[in-house]
């Protein structure tokens, strides 16, 4: 970038003038010379030109790989490779946005001489999430300060924090079910653990399913029949859109940064029950992993959940085409699929996903984190907009989990006890 | 250079030429008067105004200028994320302020409240929409004065808006805020219900 005045000494010039003109009208030789010091101050904003920062930088990681909710120490190496001394040189660094800084400031403010080397350490608390640094910005003006200069320092650094999978929140699923055995309790009759019907004997049933009460009642034998459990087939579905990025406090954890923290949980507790589950994003970058089980299928999920872009703590550009996204997403839905949708609903574009979703037969839970206030005129509208929606979607059958301020398990535990009263 | 300056310098040069002439014809009436113009005097005087002039130019249109520099920011902060109503929180501070656009946001406003209005009485109180609409229509809900006239868009009551001049206060504000209260209180008749059934028991 090209250098710029500052203007910082504007006015020296007419200042020397009139003192110098004062002198001359009173004949004053004293004003006069006094002049010369302010002709020399004016020569002197105008010898040097802010230098270029010709420096190379080191950036540091104290870990690459920490957990959330930890701190990891940035140290920058700064050293003047050039041959001009830099006189007043500040470095501000690029610190991920989603990171923030909690010791120290990620900037200095130096001189440099030819060869000199000078470090700056900071420390940024970690949230989940792939985070790249941005460009460095070194701003250098020359010794009077009146010309400034920035530039701009590419130094590649990235710090991934994957976040671990545990279960937490046991989930009620729906009834809507594949044929493999699981933890969904159905309606169909045959194995299991809760009674469901008895029928009449056939030859080659199993000892332990006869009524034996009966048989000794009547004479008869006849078979009990189970509730079958079988496994569900679980898409867990982020509204990740930018209007999806809203919080309660401004620097607090978003409602995208939630719905991940809750499938990650609700991912863990349905594998583990033999459950098929995938993820999906609604977002302009988009993500889909099919439902699966296994090991392999969990590293994947655990992956994107740490990396990908569409899952990303801060709001990305791009535009979501929602018409086009909800056919391309139903076309890779599987049939037996339920979706858990995860949104702050602070718009109506997810309850038309929602409702399409249900409408297609598609059985819909909502996990919602609620970031309203009531701190403002605008926040309570916002809010009563809020629960209207999700009256609404009670309304259409679709279960709901209002997720505030406590821990998600409470959370869906409570919404459990609705759903079966 | 600003108008300010320009004017002043005008100024100087007309007065500078008025002194000048009026020394002139001095000196060509007044015979002492002529002994004293000396040529180098006459010289350095004129170069004293002249650097005179400039100084006071230069120094006005120092003082008008706008310093520059580069705006660093703030990348230790985490990218702040807006609040749900933030938009809306807008909406209102405009609206107060009165500006270009005030009415046409007032206008947004109220159709939305007044939808949100409806759709509440719709699921709060079981009514049909189209008896929601005429009660907010015919005034029956809800029962807050400016809560009304901010609904159905209607010039406030001339002793609210005496109150509101005598107490430096906005009245779209204290309407709006009314509004929402009435439309909470839909969404609260429930839980409020329930406190005072526990009260009685």
């Amino acid at each position: 970038m090209r250098s710029f005045a500052t203007k910082r000494w504007a006015g020296i010039e007419g200042l020397t003038l009139l003192v110098v003109a004062i002198g001359v009208l009173t004949t004053s030789s004293g004003l006069i010379l006094a002049g010369i010091i302010g002709f020399g101050y004016a020569a002197y904003t105008k010898l040097w030109d802010a230098p270029v920062a010709d420096v190379s930088i080191d950036r540091e990681l104290g870990d690459e790989a920490p957990a959330p909710g930890e701190t990891t120490g940035v140290t920058l190496t700064i050293t003047n490779t050039g041959s001009k001394w830099l006189s007043d040189l500040r470095v501000i660094d690029g610190v991920p946005p989603a990171l923030e800084t909690i010791d120290g400031p990620a900037r200095i403010g130096t001189s440099l001489r030819p060869g000199e080397t000078t470090t700056c350490h900071y420390t940024v608390s970690v949230v989940r999430g792939k985070h790249t640094w941005d460009s460095l910005r070194l701003i250098t003006r020359n010794p009077s300060g009146s010309r400034e200069r920035e530039t701009v320092c590419e130094v590649s650094t990235t710090l991934r924090c994957t976040p671990p999978l545990h279960a937490g929140a046991n989930l009620s699923l729906h009834g809507l079910t594949t044929p493999y055995s699981g933890r969904v309790t159905t309606d169909v009759g045959g194995y299991g653990i809760e009674f469901h019907s008895t029928r009449a004997y056939r030859s080659g049933d199993p000892l332990n399913r006869i009524d034996w009460n009966r048989r000794a009642r009547t004479g008869t034998l006849s078979t009990l029949n189970f509730r079958e459990e079988r496994a569900a087939t679980v898409i867990l579905l982020v509204d990740s859109r930018k209007e999806a990025y809203v919080a309660a406090e401004p620097t607090g954890r978003n409602a995208v940064e939630r719905s991940v923290d809750a499938v990650a949980t609700i991912f863990s507790s349905l594998i583990s029950n033999g459950d098929r589950v995938g993820i999906a994003t609604m977002s302009p970058t988009e993500c889909w992993i099919a439902p699966q089980s296994g090991k392999t299928h969990t590293a994947r999920v655990q992956e994107a959940l740490a990396t990908h872009p569409g899952l990303a703590p801060t709001a990305t550009e791009g535009t979501l085409y929602h018409t086009l996204w909800f056919n391309r997403f139903i076309r890779r839905l599987p049939a037996d699929a339920q979706v858990v949708f995860c949104s702050p609903f602070v718009d109506d574009r997810p309850i038309y996903t929602a409702r399409r979703l249900h409408a297609y037969g598609h059985l819909v839970t909502v996990i919602t984190p609620d970031e309203t206030t009531a701190d403002t005129i605008g926040d309570r509208i916002a809010a009563i907009e809020r629960q209207h929606r999700l009256q609404t979607l009670r309304g259409n059958g679709i279960r709901v989990v209002d997720w505030g301020d406590e821990p998600l398990p409470t959370a869906v535990m409570a919404a459990t006890q609705r759903w079966s009263q | 250079m600003s108008t300010t300056a320009q004017r002043l310098s005008v100024g100087w040069v007309a007065v500078f030429g008025v002194l000048t002439i009026g020394v002139g014809f001095t000196a060509l009436l007044v015979a002492d008067v002529s002994e004293l113009l000396t040529l180098t005097g006459t010289f350095l005087t004129l170069v004293g105004l002249f650097a005179l002039v400039q100084g006071v130019r230069y120094t006005l249109s120092g003082k008008e200028t706008d310093r520059a520099h580069i705006t660093l920011g703030d990348p230790e902060q985490r990218k702040a994320a807006p609040s749900p109503g933030s938009a809306l929180t807008d909406d209102v501070a405009v609206i107060v302020a009165g500006g270009r656009s005030a009415a046409n946001r007032r206008r947004k406003l109220r159709t939305k409240l007044r939808a949100l209005a409806v759709q509440s009485l719709v699921a709060r109180r079981g009514l049909s929409e189209q008896n929601a609409l005429s009660k907010v229509d015919t005034r029956e809900w809800p029962t807050d004065r400016l809560a009304v006239t901010f609904l159905s868009n209607t010039p406030y009551p001339p002793r609210d808006r005496v109150r509101a001049v005598l107490f430096r206060q906005s009245l779209d504000r204290i309407a709006i805020d009314r509004t929402v209260t009435e439309i909470e209180t839909l969404w609260n008749e429930d839980e409020q219900q329930q406190l005072a059934d526990r009260r009685t028991k």
